[in-house]
């Protein structure tokens, strides 16, 4: 039982962002999506999610259910989703954004309650939601994600660690990796490979709107490959405990 | 919703405001202030029920048209539905008097939705900028259709018999009737308790409709066929107060705004505060207007009373948001 994309097409206007992507993955992990800018991530983890703007052919079976045939209730009760930037255009507190989680699909109490505890988002709670910083914003939209989310089912994050300080990016990566460990499967868009190469299981790594690579984190990410991708020299710091994927710095001529 | 907030003190406020207006316009008539005796106390209550059925679908259709875009600067009469219900009101008039009479068989009702809704949508289009809606276009394209909508009204009025000509124009700058007609009513009445119910038991849809278009749908919301529901529900609360009152500035806007004031950003409490302050606002706009004649002039029309009192408080909360989200 796992999340399998069939022949995934994606077109704004009469450009193609995703073309023909077939991939899967097991419940119980955590797949990091890679790739430059414009390469199609968000696109298709949008297409996944059932939101995306375009046109989109292809399917999406996620536990032996077709998902373009349910109803937008039906698809909250299993997919939960994060955009890049989350807009709240209402003069809401963080309890109430994150008390949105149940606005169409019930959510218990302790299902609130969970989140917020798992993401630390107790003192922010009562304060404006505008008037928080961008890493706090995260945060609680992220929490009301996992508030939405079903122990078991698929968590999208488009880049959630954005605006987030190291502390903050590493309680929200434990809380992550502790639902992967529950049997969730989590699909996170990642600009930080340092990230990626930390959390994630399996690697997709898109390249102007197509699947350049998949498979286990060790096999995608290495050195030799994200080099030729990237156009940047990589080295692994740190050894084998923990190895840590970085652009070398090079002084630039001139 | 709204922790901290004190929302029995808020409630509470919102009662004594529609208590205090229904008293005022109780004892205030067209002859200034006197106990309504029996033989004109149904012309009050006339004029209440009117006021307060046409002030309660504006508060309503305010409160939805700025949870359909996001701006808190929507209203009916600021995007231009009141005056496109206007138009289309004064147009079924046209045709009855030239024979048509079918047109306003239901008292104009089907005619103002359409013109309210129409009118809407050409904003819609016109305010999009790059696919997305753009607050200022937005405003800039309610304020084209308005503009656009009062001209061909007035057109209208022209090419209208002389004998119904007077009462079209004093139904165009608002008048609250003291004896209105059974059809309107009772269809605007109905439509209200519906359009309400409906609004109160999706409040939280509308909620998470405030964020954006992506999170939104992940939250389970049916977008696109939201947006349709409430673009359709907002022309008719909009529709039907113009036939009940004629256009009627700004009492769609600051209902809800006084609302969120007291009750904070939720649509449980904004959707039943919002229809209560807005048939409030329009009792108290007509009794004011009977309370303080103009010397010269007599009483002022009822719409322009709430654009006195309404303009202020849209620059404010222009000024406050630069026409964005709230």
């Amino acid at each position: 039982m796992s999340l399998v994309i069939d022949s995934m097409s994606v077109w704004h206007g009469a450009r193609t962002a995703v073309q023909g992507v077939s991939v899967s993955a097991p419940p119980g992990q955590t797949v990091a999506v890679i790739g430059r800018n414009g390469s199609g991530k968000s696109s298709l983890v949008r297409a996944i999610a059932g939101i995306h703007a375009g046109r989109c052919s292809g399917s999406v079976v996620w536990k032996g259910r077709e998902l373009s045939t349910c109803s937008a209730a039906d698809r909250a009760r299993c997919i939960a989703y994060v955009a890049q930037r989350p807009l709240v255009a209402a003069d809401f507190t963080a309890r109430e954004v994150i008390g949105l989680a149940g606005a169409v699909v019930a959510r218990s109490t302790e299902q609130l309650e969970r989140a917020i505890d798992a993401l630390a988002v107790h003192d922010l709670m009562d304060r404006p939601f505008a008037a928080l910083s961008g890493g706090e914003q995260q945060r609680v939209v992220l929490a009301r994600a996992l508030a939405q989310h079903d122990v078991g089912g698929l968590l999208v994050l488009d880049e959630p660690f954005n605006a987030m300080d190291l502390a903050e990016q590493h309680r929200v990566a434990g809380a992550l990796q502790c639902l992967a460990g529950a049997g969730s499967l989590v699909l996170i868009v990642l600009h930080d490979l340092v990230l990626a190469d930390a959390l994630a299981h399996t690697v997709w790594w898109m390249e102007a709107g197509r699947l350049r690579a998949s498979g286990p984190r060790a096999s995608v990410l290495s050195e030799a490959a994200l080099g030729a991708g990237f156009g940047v020299a990589f080295e692994r710091v740190g050894g084998s405990l923990r190895p840590i994927v970085a652009p070398r710095c090079t002084p630039s001529a001139g | 919703m709204s922790a901290g907030r004190p929302r029995v003190v808020a409630w509470s406020v919102i009662t004594v405001a529609l208590v205090v207006a229904v008293l005022l316009r109780l004892v205030l008539g067209a002859r200034g202030w006197s106990w309504p005796t029996t033989e004109i106390v149904d012309l009050r209550l006339g004029a209440l029920a009117s006021a307060a059925v046409a002030g309660a679908s504006l508060g309503l259709s305010g409160v939805l048209l700025q949870a359909l875009l996001r701006n808190p600067l929507a209203s009916p009469f600021v995007l231009g539905l009141s005056s496109g219900a206007g138009l289309a009101v004064s147009v079924a008039a046209l045709a009855a008097s030239w024979g048509a009479t079918w047109v306003v068989a239901d008292g104009g009702m089907v005619a103002a939705t359409v013109g309210a809704a129409l009118a809407l949508v050409v904003v819609v289009v016109a305010g999009r900028r790059h696919g997305a809606i753009d607050p200022v276009t937005l405003l800039l394209a309610g304020v084209v259709v308005a503009s656009v909508a009062g001209a061909l009204t007035v057109l209208v009025q022209y090419l209208m018999p002389p004998s119904s000509r007077g009462d079209l124009m004093a139904w165009a700058m608002g008048r609250i009737p003291e004896l209105p007609e059974r059809v309107p009513l009772i269809t605007a009445v109905v439509l209200l308790a519906m359009i309400g119910w409906w609004s109160f038991v999706r409040a939280r849809w509308l909620d998470a409709a405030c964020t954006a278009d992506d999170e939104a749908m992940s939250l389970g919301v049916d977008l696109p066929a939201m947006r349709w529901r409430l673009v359709i529900l907002s022309g008719a609360l909009a529709g039907s107060s113009v036939v009940l009152c004629g256009p009627i500035a700004f009492v769609g806007f600051v209902a809800p705004h006084v609302a969120r004031l007291m009750l904070g950003a939720g649509h449980r409490g904004l959707v039943a505060a919002s229809t209560i302050l807005g048939a409030a606002l329009l009792i108290a706009a007509d009794a004011l207007r009977l309370a303080m004649p103009l010397p010269g002039a007599g009483k002022l029309p009822v719409a322009v009373v709430t654009a006195i009192l309404g303009g202020p408080i849209f620059l404010w909360v222009l000024r406050r948001h630069g026409g964005r989200g709230a």
